[in-house]
């Protein structure tokens, strides 16, 4: 046989084992499936039954513990159910030693093991299970790290809001950003404790990122009691904490925010937090910021101007600063008020009073100074 | 002793294909496992309720789409996203596409400037559904796809833009599962691609894929086996690799400061997302910034292959005109070590295994006659070679169908049966098929446009 044969016979040997081989697991995978899902199917009906009489038939269950969709199912319910249901929901767990199951298996070795463990006992949220999901903070793997400061914004106990904040010094984005999530779950209850965090600045300061997701955390809850910090933080060094804390302030401001955020707006360097500050004053809704967004219509940046034309709609004055614009010779600030009074409908409500004759003069104004910048398309609609 | 040459070249050659794809094919398996891992315990869900998920602009181009575009849009708004808009571009049908979307989304003309970042023809009007669903109607002059969707970038609110097709049926949470890769590193992520499958023989409902099964037709089902191979074996792992060539037009998700910058599609190219794609590396490279282009393999769309010989040889004809204008463009890239992993290794990979191949593989079959009649064939190699070159296509597919296994859309054992025996099948013939229709496109002129794809609608393709 020469060296070709031989190549043919291996290739050929190779592509009819891999047949049957896949063959064989598409079988056994179909049918695993389908066990799987009709055992699902059973213990969906039997853990209904159960929490809805309240008695475990306990010659039946037993057996089901160690199956992990029977487990899934149980934690399913958790998530759902309540009042007397969750009460028997609870006692079905403490008989099979469910906790206890789980609990060991956060010490597995196995990742999947230790996850699926971490999850369904965050679902539980009992405040016991707090040291466990402080231990399961400090987990090689992410994700179990994740689920556990999981569980413990659903325990509530806002001590351990610097333990996640301290996480944010070393994540990854996403985990970050997942934190943050988890962090916002903890209401104004967390407040102080982000308000200190911040205060208490490490050897080497706080890492950016973790600035950022603090402001970002603390307008993601609104507490107005978060407003001086955020406004210390519209100062700091790195642009994105000043534009998450910018940002923030348009949820969690209170009048006193927005001198800073007019300042923000004029002179800040970068056009992400002058575009965040615009944000924020039309959400603060203040007449003093009428004003500087106007201003803020001819900057070099876009999306400054978008973003300051959309605050200008929510402002007191603000659609007359706009129409103002329209009419005035800067193409920057022309394009930014048009667009606004397009998308927010001023045009075509002015338009529609006109044709129904339920018109005032400001609606012809605004109209004439439209047709101005685009004749054609209002010779078109007249 | 110049067909000896040639033998050796061409065994030394698809050594190396093979070589490339199991490499390949090991690192796609890995990011395949990553991303089903992070996809049930990386916190998915949680992106639907934070606002560090980023809006998305969908910017859709319809060209007498009249028949399914009411339905395309309506899945799309379906999306499990917290924050995206629908932007349709009526790139001047000549059917009563812009007339069907008024009625069915309520849209009212609104006066809003149009951002000039990329030129296109002149835009008629744009729309907005006074209902509440965030739908855009941009109409404007024709102008081809590409001028479509630049269109819809100009108009595109949001950071981040998803081109897609009217004909694709997206996933309800393939936004979310593409978003995932932007929310990992924000900073570096310039674009996403989606993993496309075929939708013929699918059962579509309200704008879902609810059923999956194998297409009748042995054309469709080879381009099931097609996708697969490209898109589960492939493109996770040159994604990994940081050397992912393609984000396919079907479903590709783009920073839209960087799409602006890049200058959008370039208008008339038959090989666009490529081309695209080739540009962004090429611009982020000169530029000297870290980025990624990355693929989602989980973030899935449905799209509608050819069901007739005539209309996939003209696809394939303008796939492989594209990827010769693309190859012409970027021939400095090739071998560059400026461009990294792309340079060394992914783009190579792309132009001799993807442009080439189709030479090779034919200039073989034109040596085999010629030797045959000359004398200089050995039958003793040549047939043996034949056949390890036959098993050998049956294994690369055959690979890619274990990856697949993991998304478990085709689990009956007679459809598993059908997928084996396709493997052998394709190899006997189809391939060769796409082979010369390749070829042709190597020498042919390139022309552009939308293209005739004869299509029979989403809610039709089970028969």
């Amino acid at each position: 046989m020469n060296w070709a044969e031989t190549l043919a016979w291996v290739t050929g040997a190779s592509a009819i084992t891999l047949s049957i081989v896949a063959f064989v697991v598409k079988v056994i995978h179909h049918f695993v499936l389908r066990r799987r899902g009709l055992r699902r199917a059973l213990y969906v009906h039997a853990v209904g039954e159960i929490i809805a009489h309240g008695a475990i038939p306990w010659e039946k269950v037993s057996g089901w513990t160690r199956d992990p969709v029977f487990r899934e199912v149980v934690f399913e319910y958790v998530r759902t159910v309540g009042g007397k249901e969750r009460t028997h929901l609870d006692g079905l767990i403490d008989v099979l030693g469910l906790r206890e199951f789980l609990v060991r298996d956060t010490r597995s070795i196995w990742t999947r093991k230790r996850l699926r463990a971490v999850v369904q006992l965050a679902y539980l949220a009992e405040p016991a299970l707090e040291l466990l999901f402080v231990e399961r903070l400090r987990d090689r793997v992410p994700e179990v790290r994740l689920h556990a400061a999981r569980g413990l914004a659903r325990c509530g106990n806002p001590d351990v809001v610097p333990r996640l904040l301290d996480m944010t010094e070393t994540e990854s984005p996403w985990m970050v950003a997942r934190l943050s999530d988890i962090l916002v779950a903890f209401g104004s209850d967390a407040v102080p404790y982000i308000v200190d965090w911040v205060h208490a600045t490490p050897p080497h300061g706080h890492r950016p990122e973790a600035l950022e997701t603090a402001a970002r955390t603390l307008g993601g809850i609104g507490d107005r009691s978060a407003c001086p910090v955020l406004v210390e933080l519209l100062d700091a060094s790195d642009p994105m904490v000043r534009t998450a804390a910018a940002g923030a302030l348009g949820r969690a401001g209170t009048p006193d925010a927005v001198e800073p955020l007019i300042d923000a707006l004029r002179h800040d360097d970068d056009w992400r937090v002058r575009a965040k500050a615009a944000s924020s004053l039309g959400e603060l809704s203040d007449p003093r910021a009428t004003e500087p967004l106007a201003e803020a219509l001819r900057d070099p940046a876009w999306r400054v101007r978008q973003n300051a034309a959309a605050a200008l709609v929510s402002v007191p004055n603000g659609i007359h600063a706009l129409i103002d614009a329209v009419a005035g010779t800067d193409p920057f600030a022309r394009d930014a008020a048009l667009y606004q009074l397009g998308i927010s409908g001023v045009i075509d409500r002015a338009r529609r009073r006109i044709e129904s004759g339920e018109d005032d003069e400001d609606d012809r104004y605004l109209l004439r100074v439209v047709a101005a910048t685009q004749p054609s398309r209002e010779a078109k609609a007249s | 002793m110049i067909v000896e040459f040639v033998a050796v070249a061409v065994l030394v050659y698809v050594i190396a294909i093979e070589v490339q794809l199991l490499a390949v094919g090991l690192l796609s398996l890995r990011q395949l496992r990553h991303d089903r891992y992070l996809a049930r315990y990386g916190g998915l869900d949680e992106m639907l309720y934070s606002d560090t998920t980023p809006p998305v602009s969908i910017v859709v181009p319809a060209y007498n789409e009249q028949a399914g575009i009411v339905e395309a849009v309506r899945s799309m708004t379906m999306l499990r996203y917290p924050r995206f808009e629908v932007i349709v571009v009526n790139d001047g049908s000549k059917d009563d596409t812009l007339g069907v979307l008024v009625d069915a989304f309520r849209l009212i003309e609104v006066t809003v400037p149009y951002r000039r970042d990329l030129e296109t023809e002149p835009i008629r009007g744009i729309y907005r559904s006074t209902l509440p669903l965030p739908v855009t109607v941009v109409d404007k002059h024709n102008g081809g796809k590409t001028d479509a969707l630049n269109a819809g970038v100009n108009v595109a609110r949001y950071p981040y833009v998803m081109l897609t097709d009217a004909d694709v049926v997206l996933d309800g949470e393939s936004l979310l599962r593409a978003m995932r890769h932007v929310v990992e590193d924000r900073e570096r992520t310039v674009a996403v691609g989606g993993n496309i499958r075929p939708i013929n023989g699918c059962v579509v409902n309200r704008g879902r894929v609810v059923e999956t099964h194998l297409p009748k037709r042995a054309l469709e089902r080879v381009q099931v086996l097609e996708y697969i191979r490209s898109f589960i074996a492939a493109r996770p792992g040159w994604s990994r690799l940081g050397a992912l060539v393609l984000v396919s037009g079907a479903f590709g998700i783009y920073r839209r400061d960087a799409l602006a910058e890049v200058g959008g599609f370039r208008r008339g190219h038959l090989g666009e997302d490529l081309d695209l794609t080739m540009r962004l590396h090429r611009l982020m490279r000169e530029k000297r910034r870290p980025y990624r282009i990355v693929f989602a393999a989980d973030a899935i769309a449905w799209t509608e292959v050819p069901t007739t010989r005539k209309v996939l040889r003209t696809q394939r004809i303008r796939w492989h005109k594209g990827l010769r204008m693309v190859v012409r463009d970027f021939r400095d890239v090739l071998f560059n070590p400026r461009y990294g992993t792309l340079g060394m290794l992914g783009w190579p990979a792309y132009v001799a295994f993807e442009f080439v191949a189709p030479l090779v593989e034919f200039v073989g079959w034109l040596v085999i006659p010629v030797a045959w009649l000359t004398g200089y064939l050995d039958l003793s190699i040549a047939v043996p070679l034949a056949v390890a070159a036959f098993f050998l296509g049956a294994i690369n597919s055959l690979i890619a169908l274990f990856f697949d296994e993991a998304y478990g859309y085709f689990t009956s054992p007679l459809e598993a049966v059908r997928l084996l025996w396709l493997t052998y099948l394709e190899n006997l013939g189809l391939r060769q098929q796409t082979v010369v229709w390749r070829v042709l496109a190597m020498f042919g002129p390139t022309a552009s446009s939308w293209g005739d794809m004869q299509r029979r609608g989403v809610n039709n393709l089970a028969s």
